[in-house]
């Protein structure tokens, strides 16, 4: 990577400019930028962790390129104003190719049951028009249609009343900022008023994704990739036991919901005085998918006594088979299912002029939240042993079994839920100040303070009743808590003419007593940037943000823009 | 005896070191390292030491008009002498009416179309005068180019886009402004938008679009004047030769001299401005020509890079005050400001450290505008050229260099909506 580097700086041009521009009226223009970044663990990943890493293993080293196309075509005869704005992205991980062996070696990756090398090329590499729309603004009318992003509400990293626009957790901190929001087709129409009432302005702003075309909630994950969570590693000798995670999963098809519901939205802004007041309604899809064991898709099975002696002489000769010569080619399909979540919210922000400080907060409610119930091998066997008829035909396994002593199965806690999708409210709640302040620490400029508490409280919360989808380190079932509260910090400024931009942010989670300390440096000197981020978790317990312990790295990249 | 003392008399005439001549520049002159001297007085320090350098070589030039001539014909009338005065924070005040920072809509030509240089608000009433001369043209749109000049040449070149209007009667602000950067790519699509009322003590509002969180922010309403803007050498407070801008009441200031220095001039004979089918004026080089050509881009030109070279300087009547920012975290120290007498035009701002030690040395070359038909015709400016004498590193702003349209108080060429925080979503991304 160093030689490409320097090849690069002798070839490209020292001045940051635009690539490409109108020169004569400034009407479009060509810019874009090229990174390239790796990111290394800087801990062991637990034992439980599906694969495993090492401190100093290369977990991404993905190039990005962004080129950026804007032209403003003006008034079209008196009005409307048009413009059109398109953003390419393409981008390869080749982590994937070079890297350490758990990601680079096929024979490798199978001995932790990761056999996806076509998942791997599909997903590796991509070239999309990431940003596409046109803008027709007509007097107070403006409307978006395209491939775009929606952000709204306050707070500057969890989000809240932001949920328009899923995120894209594929690759951690390799993920550039700019490309962490999954944009998605929309048509966005924001109508302006002036002087209504006491507001001196008041803003109606509405947006439609149409499921018929939309079908994106995120980015696919590639299988067994760094950022998958503890979750248990299934390997080649956890399969003598039938019963094990490792068996479980191999007769497990995990596929995707359908992503094909109509996702809208409508926020109503208004200005009075120093205030900002919104109130938003939206539909969007669930973040986090609940993996549901599809029992409908489930083919009845007839057992014959030949049968029947196969599985058990399977079971006695070679368990690793047992599931095979149970179930033949059929797998219990398990559905990554999303559903429409209805967000009901509000924000505010406020300039506090005599201590030239801005107080920001926002509030939402979301409707019906699928969460992911602890499934067990008990529900498991009242639901499919029903389909699975003994010989005869009259009696099913699942009658057979009824209150039979399963012994330690039954304590098992499966990484998929069964019978109906458990569903909550849960409302999110954050406030923020942003302040600038003088230090010692830099003469020439300010440092930007940024506070924030950000909580969430589940509606009809059982004790016990919802579970991460990971595991704590010790292979321990985590279950989510009714409250949460975040305290995020966040301090930038810049040195040497924003040549040196350092940032500091730490997230404090009370539970499970998680810190989170982030520090970062960008270099910017002409057209190129150096790029250093830090993440180091602090945490015993793996609930919440503390799973991070297990994912402390280091991010370094260069770009060019230009 | 008196033979004596005529031999005397030369003999003191001939001890006299040659440089003590007066200072004195002819047209024509052509001033560099060798005989900067001539220009010693009739420019502040930081010009000497370019020229000293070998950074800057003047051409001493000799107006053919008289730049006032040109200014709109309602900048050519006295009717407001004695109308306004400063009063307290700094703030304009109408004796006729009563009303405090009055709305420029309200305001005809310069209040202080004479400034008497023993009143000691006379410093802010250049500014005033500045300001108000500055909402006349409103509104407004120009296409800028940022550049950032180090010793071996162009180092960023930033492209912005900038509207800046006043507000009809009935809304809630009196001026409103937005600014979005075109290229390059690290600071694509940063936009702001700023709703401010005339009186520097009202607080107004302030958003920006931050491309990496996809998010509008709400900002602190003052500006940090003296702080450096995205990498550049230019503050917000050097676009004029004042103190804070945003924060007008914590300035303060003081008159220092009445006297005469070389004033850069765009070369060439006064231009430079069309009026379109539409009734609007352009003054962009791109439709209007009178290109300012930059040192590096200029064949032949030793200089430092920066300076802008098609420039003649004209003797020209100034007037220089000293001023302070009240703010302690002001990072600028004393500020020195030479402003043209008649035009009411800036042409240097001395800034320096908290120390008082010379920052940076900032001037402003004078443009004299008028339409081909002549319907149209001001004195205008392009700069700020910001030098850090510390760095070693300049940032010239070519201001309304590929356009810079004036609407000239045509409110229906102007979308309102977009200085509003619903309207301003047009120019996220």
């Amino acid at each position: 990577m160093t030689l490409q580097i320097v090849l690069l700086g002798c070839l490209l041009p020292s001045v940051c400019e635009a690539l490409l521009s109108d020169k004569k009226n400034g009407t479009w223009n060509l810019i874009g930028k090229i990174k390239a970044q790796a990111t290394f663990r800087t801990i062991d990943t637990p034992d439980n962790n599906p694969i495993p890493i090492e401190a100093g293993d290369l977990i991404n080293q993905r190039t990005l390129l962004l080129i950026e196309f804007r032209h403003d075509l003006g008034q079209i005869l008196a009005q409307p104003e048009i413009d059109y704005y398109l953003q390419l992205r393409a981008f390869y991980d080749s982590v994937w190719d070079i890297g350490p062996d758990v990601f680079s070696d096929d024979d490798t990756r199978r001995q932790y049951l990761f056999d996806n090398r076509d998942q791997i090329n599909d997903l590796k590499w991509d070239v999309d028009l990431f940003l596409a729309f046109i803008d027709i603004t007509y007097g107070p009318l403006f409307t978006r249609s395209g491939r775009q992003i929606i952000s709204w509400g306050e707070m500057s990293t969890k989000r809240i009343l932001d949920g328009t626009n899923p995120l894209d957790t594929t690759a951690s901190l390799a993920v550039d900022l700019l490309e962490r929001m999954v944009p998605l087709a929309m048509v966005r129409t924001t109508l302006t008023f002036d002087n209504v009432g006491p507001f001196s302005s008041v803003g109606v702003d509405g947006y439609y994704v149409p499921g018929s075309i939309e079908n994106k909630n995120g980015e696919e994950l590639i299988d067994g990739s760094a950022v998958y969570p503890p979750i248990g590693r299934n390997t080649v000798e956890e399969l003598q036991n039938p019963f094990s995670l490792s068996s479980l999963m191999q007769i497990v098809d995990q596929v995707p919901d359908d992503i094909d519901s109509d996702r809208y939205g409508v926020k109503l802004n208004m200005m009075l005085g120093f205030l900002e007041l919104n109130l938003a309604y939206y539909r969007a899809y669930s973040d986090v998918p609940v993996p549901f064991l599809d029992i409908d898709a489930f083919q009845p099975i007839y057992l014959t006594w030949p049968h029947i002696g196969r599985i058990l002489g399977t079971l006695i000769t070679d368990p690793s088979n047992f599931w095979n010569a149970f179930l033949g080619d059929q797998k219990l399909r398990v559905v990554l299912t999303y559903d429409t979540v209805d967000v009901y919210g509000g924000s505010f922000n406020y300039y506090v002029a005599p201590i030239d400080t801005v107080l920001r907060g926002e509030m939402a409610l979301y409707k019906d939240v699928p969460k992911i119930k602890p499934g067990s091998i008990a529900d498991l066997v009242t639901e499919l042993g029903g389909k699975v008829y003994l010989p005869g035909g009259n009696l099913t396994l699942g009658d057979l079994l009824s209150g039979v002593d399963l012994g330690g199965l039954a304590d098992m806690t499966l990484p998929f839920s069964s019978g109906t999708i458990a569903t909550f409210d849960v409302l999110k709640y954050g406030i923020g100040i942003d302040k600038n302040i003088v230090t010692p620490l830099n003469r020439k400029k300010e440092f930007m303070l940024i506070f924030e508490y950000v909580g969430s409280k589940i509606f009809a919360y059982e004790e016990n009743s919802i579970i991460y989808p990971w595991q704590g380190p010790n292979g321990e079932t985590l279950y989510e808590p009714e409250y949460t509260h975040d305290f995020i910090f966040i301090a930038r400024t810049d040195y040497f003419k924003g040549q040196l931009v350092p940032q500091f942010t730490t997230f404090y989670e009370v539970v499970p007593r998680a810190l989170v300390l982030i520090p970062a440096v960008t270099v910017f000197k002409g057209p190129w940037q150096f790029e250093c981020t830090y993440m180091h978790t602090f945490s015993k317990s793996y609930e919440q943000e503390g799973f991070l312990a297990s994912r402390n790295e280091l991010t370094i990249g260069f770009a060019y823009n230009f | 005896m008196k033979s004596t003392a005529k031999l005397l008399s030369f003999l003191v005439f001939m001890m006299m070191p040659v440089h003590s001549v007066h200072a004195d520049v002819l047209p024509g002159d052509l001033i560099n390292e060798s005989n900067v001297q001539k220009i010693e007085g009739l420019v502040p320090d930081f010009v000497l030491e370019w020229v000293k350098k070998g950074d800057l070589t003047m051409k001493i030039g000799e107006l053919a008009y008289e730049p006032a001539d040109f200014l709109p014909p309602e900048f050519k009338v006295k009717s407001n002498v004695g109308r306004y005065k400063v009063v307290e924070n700094n703030v304009l005040k109408d004796s006729k009416t009563g009303e405090l920072s009055p709305n420029p809509r309200t305001v005809k030509g310069w209040p202080f179309p004479v400034i008497d240089a023993n009143d000691p608000t006379a410093p802010l009433q250049f500014l005033h005068n500045f300001n108000y001369k500055e909402y006349a043209r409103f509104p407004l749109t120009t296409r800028d180019f940022w550049l950032v000049i180090n010793r071996k040449g162009l180092e960023d070149k930033y492209n912005i886009r900038i509207q800046k209007t006043l507000f009809p009667e009935g809304y809630e602000y009196e001026q409103g402004e937005v600014s979005v950067f075109d290229a390059p790519f690290q600071v694509a699509n940063i936009a702001n938008m700023s709703c401010n009322f005339m009186d520097p003590v009202r607080t107004g509002i302030r958003y920006v679009y931050a491309p990496q969180l996809r998010r509008v922010k709400r900002l602190s309403y003052r500006l940090a004047g003296s702080e450096e803007t995205l990498g550049t050498d230019f503050a917000p407070d050097d676009c004029w030769a004042g103190g804070p801008k945003t924060a007008f009441d914590e300035g303060s200031y003081k008159m220092l001299r009445e006297q005469v220095a070389l004033v850069p001039y765009l070369a060439g004979s006064p231009g430079g401005a069309v009026i379109n089918e539409n009734g609007e004026i352009d003054t962009g080089f791109a439709k209007a020509g009178n290109r300012a050509y930059v040192g590096y881009e200029t064949d032949g030109w030793e200089g430092a890079p920066w300076h802008i070279t098609n420039v003649i300087w004209a003797k020209r009547p100034v007037y220089v005050f000293e001023g302070r920012s009240e703010n302690k975290n002001y990072r600028y120290g004393p500020f020195e400001c030479w402003w043209e007498k008649g035009t009411f035009t800036h042409v240097y701002k001395r800034d320096t450290d908290i120390n008082g030690t010379l920052w940076k040395g900032v001037y402003y070359v004078h443009r004299v505008m008028e339409s081909g038909d002549g319907g149209f015709r001001d004195v205008d400016f392009i700069g700020p050229i910001v030098v850090d004498m510390k760095s070693d590193r300049a940032t010239t702003i070519v201001a309304n260099c590929m356009e810079g349209l004036y609407y000239t108080r045509n409110y229906s060429k102007v979308n309102l909506k977009h200085f509003t925080r619903s309207g301003f979503v047009t120019f996220t991304k």
